[in-house]
């Protein structure tokens, strides 16, 4: 082909940048996405009413020492290793349980009904059966699994610091009814009928004889009055994917979230919330982990989260376990109004609800 | 005799058509894929430095080793006719591949761990990071992503400099001096890009902000978000849209234009435009499947993963450009030239498309990565990065060998002979 002279050029360069200029303005223009992206449907999910929830912490110190914690994945390979594979540090951490770096990860969850009836749920089962015993022991968790007061144990997901502690609760109630997603591991399944898991290492010698009930991703799924657990279908990492989360209806107050660790998002679950359940408007607490930097490690994009949070306008944020102080400090700073803790049994700072610290909502 | 540009002078011909060329030479390259990924990334392999960012930064540096030592370097020192015509391709593939493999090793570990990271840049070691305190894990993961971040600035550089500046100063200074100063220069340059694009990102990557020493993300009001995945996303896409142009459209038009430095502007700024609308198309898209997303969230709805992710589309569309481009001889050739093209866009669209679909489907078990499209975890650009080097490599450095075949070798040995 010829060379362009000079007027060419400034004639096709013009013309170009005009046509590529206008290409990508339509492309991004308001007329034309509003017209293409589908709006939200109205919210449509009614689950009722509850007069109120008490959330008791039983543990949200998964692991005492994040040094010793991330040196474990890092020599696995690193945070992409299924959790399975990963060997654990359970002895000498000068910060651990009697040694060991494993914690978990549990709540105790009472619903008290619009006709009076109460209702206690276990959220989780943490990890160190040790610890684990010691904390249902010294809450007289132990005691309510015994006698049946708790009847119900809601696994969030089955990461090692929320599910690997099973034995833990089936040792006194090994009948009772287990709620999960329908996304487990086929590892975690053979975990609770007894399996044993040399490496991380991880056992459980009590099998499961209770009603087993599966609850299918992406839907909403009534469990009480006023009570739903939404099975979100994300990438929890370590292997594991799906989780559900409580979204609850408190009368006069408005929708409570409860989750094990939100890997979903905390603006996704309250985006949810709002777009979906009838009342959604009046987000009016947060209880859990909400996993932003449960490492104290930080991204961008998480101080886009904190700048935002206080649009939703939430009253009471009893966020723990994989939030992080970091992001706690953050939010505080940003006028986010979380419920500060106790510092005790363990939980190292008074930031936000530790070991044994309680919200009602 | 020397020869500069090896890669425009040989003549490749398929061995027992174009289609049955290409499917060995895919099929042999994604075999060493697989096998590299499984030894060096692999979450359930052997040394499994994808942790994500470990691994992907020495992939991202490879990449930008097999341009320079093809590009920048021209093969320099082995220029040699009687080398190049006669090594076989497998050694001489071999060789150029250990040469960038040290290349890589030296900037990475030391160039930026051992230089940078201990006497200018804390964040550019993790060794350096560890003794200021910051965890192991953010350590390792910071350190290698400002490595990486500063790899995808230079693979962008690298091409813009020798396509549309003709690798100014070295196209006039035919030795390693002039490749050299070339190489400098393009690096230099892409410190510049990173300055701007990347290091107000990692100034809010740690806690408190590093006010003092990074300039708060310039880009937060427009973007609505602080994460320099928006930057990222970009240079991906004007990455993906400069090859797209040179490989898929064989230049045209910027190829048109001789005199300089008009051809320059043109190709840099006509091939940004069109990567500005690749990037909104993307984002259009993923608007379109996944709806709207809201500043502050996570996974799919995160607004700086939806700008990430259309730099990861973009280089899905890369890779098959270049698969297309490099195997199948850019199939079709026979029409017009419009027709041609316009053909090879839609074949192209069409396959990245399907790749795509497969990628997400199947990639927690070839790859052993976490399901899901969104990730904080992990990114595909590890794995396109690291197949698009090796497609450069086999094309570079092995000659397509042994889909194809130099069938011009007798020309060098002549024209040697008469020298």
């Amino acid at each position: 082909m010829d060379d362009m002279n000079r007027r060419d050029f400034i004639k096709g360069a013009s013309v170009g940048t005009l046509g590529a200029f206008l290409a990508s303005g339509g492309i991004a223009s308001t007329f034309l996405r509003d017209r293409l992206i589908p709006k939200p449907a109205k919210p449509s999910v009614e689950i009722g009413e509850l007069k109120s929830i008490h959330v008791k912490c039983i543990t949200e110190t998964s692991w005492f020492d994040n040094y010793v914690q991330q040196q474990d994945f890092k020599k696995a390979g690193g945070a992409l290793v299924q959790q399975y594979d990963v060997k654990f540090s359970h002895t000498g951490v000068k910060e651990g349980f009697e040694g060991d770096n494993a914690g978990g990860y549990s709540a105790l969850i009472e619903f008290e009904f619009m006709n009076g009836d109460r209702k206690k749920v276990l959220l989780d089962t943490g990890w160190n059966n040790k610890w684990m015993t010691k904390r249902f022991e010294e809450e007289g968790i132990d005691a309510m699994l015994r006698s049946g007061e708790i009847d119900t144990l809601i696994i969030s997901h089955d990461h090692y610091d929320h599910y690997w502690g099973i034995q833990t609760t089936l040792q006194w109630k090994p009948d009772i009814t287990l709620y999960i997603p329908d996304s487990f591991r086929k590892e975690s399944y053979q975990l609770l009928s007894g399996a044993d898991f040399p490496k991380p290492p991880i056992s459980n010698t009590v099998p499961f004889k209770g009603e087993l009930k599966k609850f299918a991703l992406k839907k909403v799924h009534k469990i009480f009055p006023g009570v739903s657990l939404v099975a979100f279908d994300c990438p929890c990492g370590r292997g594991v994917f799906g989780e559900e989360v409580l979204v609850c209806n408190v009368a006069g107050k408005g929708l409570v979230t409860i989750s094990g660790c939100c890997h979903m998002g905390l603006l996704s679950l309250l985006n949810f919330t709002k777009n979906n359940f009838i009342g959604g408007d009046k987000i009016y607490g947060v209880y859990g982990g909400v996993h932003i930097s449960p490492y104290d490690n930080w991204n961008p994009a998480n101080d886009d989260l904190v700048r935002s949070i206080n649009n939703y306008h939430v009253e009471k944020l009893g966020v723990n376990h994989c939030t992080g102080y970091i992001t706690v400090e953050k939010m505080i700073a940003a006028g986010v109004p979380v419920i500060k803790g106790t510092a005790r049994n363990k939980t190292k700072r008074d930031l936000y609800l530790g070991n044994g610290d309680e919200i009602f909502f | 005799m020397k020869i500069e540009n090896w890669t425009e002078k040989r003549k490749l011909a398929p061995r027992g058509g174009v289609f049955v060329a290409g499917l060995v030479d895919l099929i042999l390259m994604l075999a060493v894929f697989m096998g590299i990924w499984y030894v060096f990334m692999d979450p359930r392999g052997i040394l499994r430095m994808y942790t994500p960012m470990y691994g992907y930064a020495y992939v991202q540096w490879f990449l930008v080793s097999v341009l320079t030592v093809h590009f920048v370097f021209r093969l320099c020192p082995f220029q040699n006719s009687s080398f190049l015509t006669k090594t076989p391709p497998l050694i001489k593939g071999l060789l150029f591949s250990i040469v960038a493999a040290a290349l890589m090793l030296l900037i990475v570990d030391g160039i930026f761990k051992i230089v940078l990271g201990n006497l200018a840049v804390p964040y550019f070691s993790e060794e350096t990071l560890l003794s200021l305190k910051q965890n192991a894990f953010t350590a390792r993961e910071y350190a290698h992503q400002a490595i990486t971040m500063y790899g995808g600035i230079t693979a962008l550089f690298i091409p813009l400099w020798i396509i549309h500046l003709n690798n100014w100063p070295a196209c006039e200074i035919h030795s390693y001096k002039g490749y050299l100063t070339s190489f400098f220069i393009i690096f230099a340059l892409a410190g510049f890009g990173f300055l701007i694009l990347f290091h107000p990102h990692m100034g809010v990557l740690f806690y408190p902000w590093q006010t003092w020493t990074a300039v708060v993300p310039w880009w937060e009001d427009y973007a609505q978000t602080l994460s320099g995945n928006f930057c990222l996303g970009g240079v991906m896409c004007w990455t993906a849209v400069m090859w797209i142009f040179n490989v898929t459209f064989e230049g045209y038009p910027f190829k048109k234009i001789k005199a300089q430095p008009w051809r320059a502007l043109a190709g840099i700024f006509g091939t940004l435009l069109v990567a500005v609308i690749f990037f909104k198309v993307f984002l259009l898209l993923q608007d379109l499947v996944w709806g709207v997303p809201i500043r502050g969230s996570q996974l799919l709805m995160a607004v700086d993963w939806r700008y990430l992710h259309s730099g990861e589309c973009a280089m899905f569309m890369l890779l098959i450009a270049l698969v297309w481009g490099f195997y199948f001889d850019n199939w079709p050739r026979k029409y017009t030239f419009e027709a041609n093209v316009l053909i090879r866009f839609v074949i192209i669209c069409v396959l990245t498309f399907a790749f795509y679909v497969f990628y997400y489907r199947y990639n927690p078990e070839i790859l052993g990565q976490q399901a899901g499209y969104s990730n904080p975890l992990q990114y595909p650009l590890a794995a396109t990065s690291l197949i698009v080097a090796l497609l450069l490599a086999h094309n570079w450095f092995f000659d397509l060998t042994p889909g194809y075949k130099v069938v011009n070798k007798d020309e060098f040995a002549n024209s040697s002979e008469k020298q």
